[in-house]
């Protein structure tokens, strides 16, 4: 009993190094100096320079991009999370509830419209959805990045899921309440909701802020670079056959990965509720 | 489709509530798919001035592309090998986790953080790793004399971008597991426990098969991982090289599309990959939500 | 002028089931009337319709005069204790009382005099600031009486509100909602199918059978005289002895028994013949007798139930003796009981003779 134990442990550890591993790396080599990392590789231990790789990331253009700082490409991916969350949430939640509590005409047709955007992903109809966004003069824009993404029924259907299993009686006694559809859902359905659009909205921040391809393709300016696509432009710089300031890249992963990581570890309970829920 | 026994009837709120989804799907979801589909019939001439309807022949240019099939093969091998290999190690931890008395929260916690690493930052932290000047791990494994060239040779780029993508996805896997397991009552765990001595086998024969929906659904999912969101690891890490060896369906949608601008071939491609997804949600229905209550 | 009238009531739902077919009551103020009935006979369904909650098919529902049915639940001027309450989880029990009043525009002052008068009454004064996840349950349907008190509507509708309480506890409920009812003198109605409930709590009882009613009445009316072989059946426990005989000039015959009634029917033919288990007598001063042979005794205490079979008749015959019956006394012993007592249904209409 004792021996299989210590087992499991084991493994778990192994588990834990295998996945934490390559982030302590850069991160370890974030405070070393350029020199040292051009001469001695990745670090397994922090190193001097302590963050003013990260000041500098943070605050200065630092080579990497122009114009824009990094500080300024997480505010955009901040604005990109955030919007991208909440949007989704409440978009979803009327349309569900819409569905679910009203006698619609074309009921199923509705649903079947909405439901079917499922089954595709952002990224096969990404041409076309780069195109649709140009012509309507969306690109470089706040909502041009966020509406498309939104444009599918993950939430919507985890939310349907949810009020069917709101007892019917609830309805029916603030009927006689004399509430509105109005008063119902905002007295009582959007209260009842709370843990799963807690749940939700971690998921949803996580999604929105690691996106990628879309925000790529749609900013040219550089004042709206997300910093997840920020990072790009360190390849860009290697492959120029520059020598890259590696600390300044490395600290840039970090400020990428660092709000959406702390955001998860932090909500560890809602996020688990939500990523299990909203899969389902 | 009746959801609710009582409903609320004659108010204008329904549909207030309602448009704004339809609005966006219809503008940014339902508009560029038929574009997709309208525009894998065009052929457009190479400096986008004009298009012509040519029916079938991006399709036939399509499969008859030796580069595309290759590119198939690779990633339904990618994808097989990501799914299998993600799903075996996260099983593996969360039944490690799950029988672990003291400390599961905290490995629960350092077992799924990583779910929140963008794949883009996933790709390009793997970049510095196996990087040929900097990276450790790219030292680790030419001490083992192996000649490994990922920007050559499409065998170790493979090896490289499935690691990676396993590693993002294991977190994922790991949690639906844990909550699977979590989900087994204690009351069976102790009758199994009294009718078979040997954790192994009680392990096959009565934990795995109550895993086996929830593995059904995690394969969906992985499935749809591989193809779909690693788009931003491929494309932080190999950019489909050496010599497109891996490139992926979705990054060669991309790659036609937007850098080679062949909005027809591109386009074809896309359609190909919607109805694959269609094919996988009617195994989806067909499988294992059948599977799902036994 | 009734407080409720329903006239003609049907309701078909929108698969072709026929709940409610033909209906109609008149209640008086303050009047609590009870539907009881098997699983199934629509008589949530009924209630339902004077809620609002379901629209009628045919008929007319008045409230205090009003004709109300197509007005929508709130403008009915009712309210509904649910059977699994229904509170709004996220609310305090203050706000869960307080949400209809606020919902019709009354006042703050008000709202708060009125929840707090109702949560004297109901003994909820310290729980007013707890959600219901930390109520027990009789706690919680006093919090859902409550929401009907402070509204002070025309009517209270109930539907099974106690069936969610363990059995000591649905006793004290059903006094002390008996008891409100009594001193706010509001008319209610209350569907169950438990047929104590029924009878302890009615003014007026409504036998509700497959959608229409079978008989309505005083509880003592109804048990004395079921107009139909279902009400005397449906009501007392354990449930009526019928046996099937022969009726003819007066002579009645119940397989080898034969007797002569002083006050027969006028009627000739089968008859079905109804006899409480506790209209069954072991004292001689009654005037008929009955050869019985035992099969299963059940003592409950006070009593003892009897099982067996009197000679020329196929059904199990149960008869409720008072006092224990020794285990070990004979197996059979003669039984008697009175005219007064016997029920007599015409066997093939079911309905009541005389
Ligand atoms: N929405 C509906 N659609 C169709 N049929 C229904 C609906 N609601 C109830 N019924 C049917 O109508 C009949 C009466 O239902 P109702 O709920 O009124 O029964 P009840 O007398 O309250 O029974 P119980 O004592 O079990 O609550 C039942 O046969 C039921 O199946
Ligand atoms: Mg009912």
């Amino acid at each position: 009993m004792q021996r299989a134990s210590v087992f499991d442990h084991l493994i778990l550890w192994a588990g834990v190094i295998f996945l934490l591993f390559p982030v302590w790396m850069l991160f370890a080599s974030s405070t070393h100096s350029v020199e040292n990392i051009v001469r001695d590789g990745l670090q397994f231990l922090p190193g001097g320079n302590g963050f003013e790789a990260y000041k500098t990331a943070l605050t200065s253009a630092s080579g990497f991009t122009d114009t824009a700082t990094g500080l300024r490409m997480m505010m955009n991916s901040l604005i990109m999370g955030l919007g991208f969350a909440i949007g989704k949430i409440v978009i979803s939640m009327c349309a569900a509830y819409a569905l679910v509590y009203f006698r619609l005409p074309f009921a199923t047709f509705w649903f079947w419209l909405i439901f079917s955007t499922l089954l595709l992903p952002l990224e096969v109809r990404i041409v076309p959805s780069y195109e649709v966004v140009s012509q309507l003069g969306l690109l470089n824009s706040y909502t041009g990045l966020i509406l498309p993404l939104i444009a599918s029924a993950t939430a919507t259907f985890y939310f349907q899921q949810f009020y069917k299993t709101v007892p019917d009686e609830l309805l029916e006694a603030a009927q006689l309440d004399n509430a509105n559809a109005w008063r119902f859902f905002k007295d009582i359905l959007v209260p009842l909701s709370r843990t799963m659009m807690a749940a939700m909205f971690i998921i949803m921040f996580v999604v929105g802020w690691n996106q990628y391809l879309w925000p790529l393709m749609m900013t040219t300016e550089e004042s709206y670079y997300t910093i997840v696509m920020g990072i790009k432009n360190i390849l860009s710089v290697v492959r120029e056959g520059r020598v890259p300031q590696y600390n300044v890249a490395f600290a840039m992963v970090m400020l990428a990965m660092l709000p959406p990581v702390a955001v998860v570890v932090f909500f560890q309970r809602w996020f688990i509720q939500g990523l299990v829920e909203s899969e389902k | 489709m009746l959801l609710k026994r009582v409903h609320f009837s004659g108010s204008p709120i329904p549909y207030i509530f309602i448009v704004p989804q339809l609005l966006i799907i219809a503008v940014f979801f339902f508009w560029p798919a038929c574009q997709a589909v309208y525009l894998s019939f065009m052929l457009e001439d190479p400096w986008g001035l004009s298009s012509t309807f040519v029916w079938f022949e991006n399709y036939q240019v399509l499969f008859s592309s030796a580069e595309y099939l290759s590119t198939t093969l690779f990633t339904l091998v990618y994808c097989a090998l990501v799914v299998f290999f993600s799903l075996g190690l996260a099983l593996l931890l969360a039944v490690k986790a799950n029988s672990v008395i003291h400390g599961q929260s905290a490995y629960r916690l350092l077992l799924t953080w990583v779910y929140a690493v963008a794949p883009a930052v996933a790709g390009i932290t793997a970049y510095f790793l196996f990087n040929r000047h900097i990276g450790v791990l790219f030292q680790w494994i030419t001490q083992t004399g192996w000649a490994f060239a990922p920007e050559t040779n499409a065998f170790d780029a493979s090896v490289m971008l499935v690691l990676v993508s396993v590693w993002k996805q294991v977190p994922v896997n790991f949690v639906f597991f844990l909550a699977g397991l979590q989900g087994i009552s204690k009351s069976l765990r102790e009758a199994a426990q009294l009718d078979c001595a040997s954790g192994f086998r009680r392990f096959w024969t009565i934990t795995f098969p109550l895993l086996a929906p929830t593995a059904f659904f995690l394969m969906v999912i992985n499935i749809t991982y591989a193809f779909f969101d690693t788009f931003g690891l491929i494309d932080t890490l190999t950019q489909g090289r050496p010599g497109g060896a891996t490139t992926t369906m979705v990054y060669k949608v991309f790659q036609d599309g937007f850098l080679g601008a062949d909005l027809g071939l591109s386009s074809a491609q896309s359609v190909v990959l919607m109805v694959l997804v269609l094919l996988l949600t009617v195994f989806q229905f067909l499988f294992v939500e059948r599977r799902v209550h036994y | 002028m009734g407080a409720l009238r329903l006239t003609n009531i049907h309701k078909t739902y929108a698969n072709g089931h026929q709940a409610v077919r033909g209906i109609n009551i008149e209640i008086e103020k303050g009047e609590f009337l009870v539907l009881v009935g098997p699983s199934g006979c629509g008589k949530s369904t009924l209630l339902r319709t004077i809620a609002g909650l379901e629209a009628i098919s045919e008929g007319e529902i008045h409230i205090a005069g009003q004709r109300v049915d197509t007005e929508a639940p709130a403008k009915r001027d009712i309210a509904m204790v649910f059977q699994n309450y229904a509170l709004y989880p996220h609310m305090t029990v203050y706000k869960n009382m307080a949400y209809g009043l606020h919902n019709r525009g009354v006042d703050k002052q008000t709202i708060d005099q009125k929840v707090k008068h109702a949560a004297g009454l109901l003994k909820l004064t310290d729980y007013l600031h707890r959600k219901p996840s930390q109520l027990s349950g009789g706690q919680r349907q006093r919090v859902a009486m409550g929401r009907a008190i402070v509204r002070d509507p025309q009517a209270f509708l109930f539907d099974e509100p106690l069936s969610n309480l363990d059995a000591k506890l649905r006793v004290q409920m059903r006094n002390e909602i008996k008891t409100l009812q009594r001193s706010l003198g509001t008319t209610s109605v209350y569907v169950t199918h438990d047929q104590t409930e029924a009878m302890t709590l009615a003014d007026r009882l409504a036998v509700v059978n497959a959608g229409v009613i079978e008989q309505m009445g005083s509880p003592m009316e109804i048990y004395e005289r079921p107009q139909t072989v279902f009400v005397a059946g449906f009501i007392g426990s354990p449930a009526m002895n019928f046996l099937t005989g022969r009726l003819h000039n007066g002579r009645l015959e119940i397989g080898e028994l034969s007797i002569v009634l002083q006050q027969p029917p006028r009627f000739d033919g089968e008859v079905i013949v109804g006899l409480r288990p506790e209209h069954l007598y072991r004292q001689a001063e009654h005037a008929f007798s009955l050869p019985f042979q035992i099969e299963v005794l059940e003592p409950l205490g006070a009593d003892t139930l009897v099982w067996g079979h009197v000679s020329g008749v196929q059904e199990t015959v149960v008869a409720r003796l008072s006092r224990a019956y020794p285990a070990d006394a004979p197996r059979t012993l003669t039984l008697y009981f009175n005219e007064a007592e016997l029920h007599l249904f015409d066997a093939a209409t079911e309905q009541r003779l005389s």
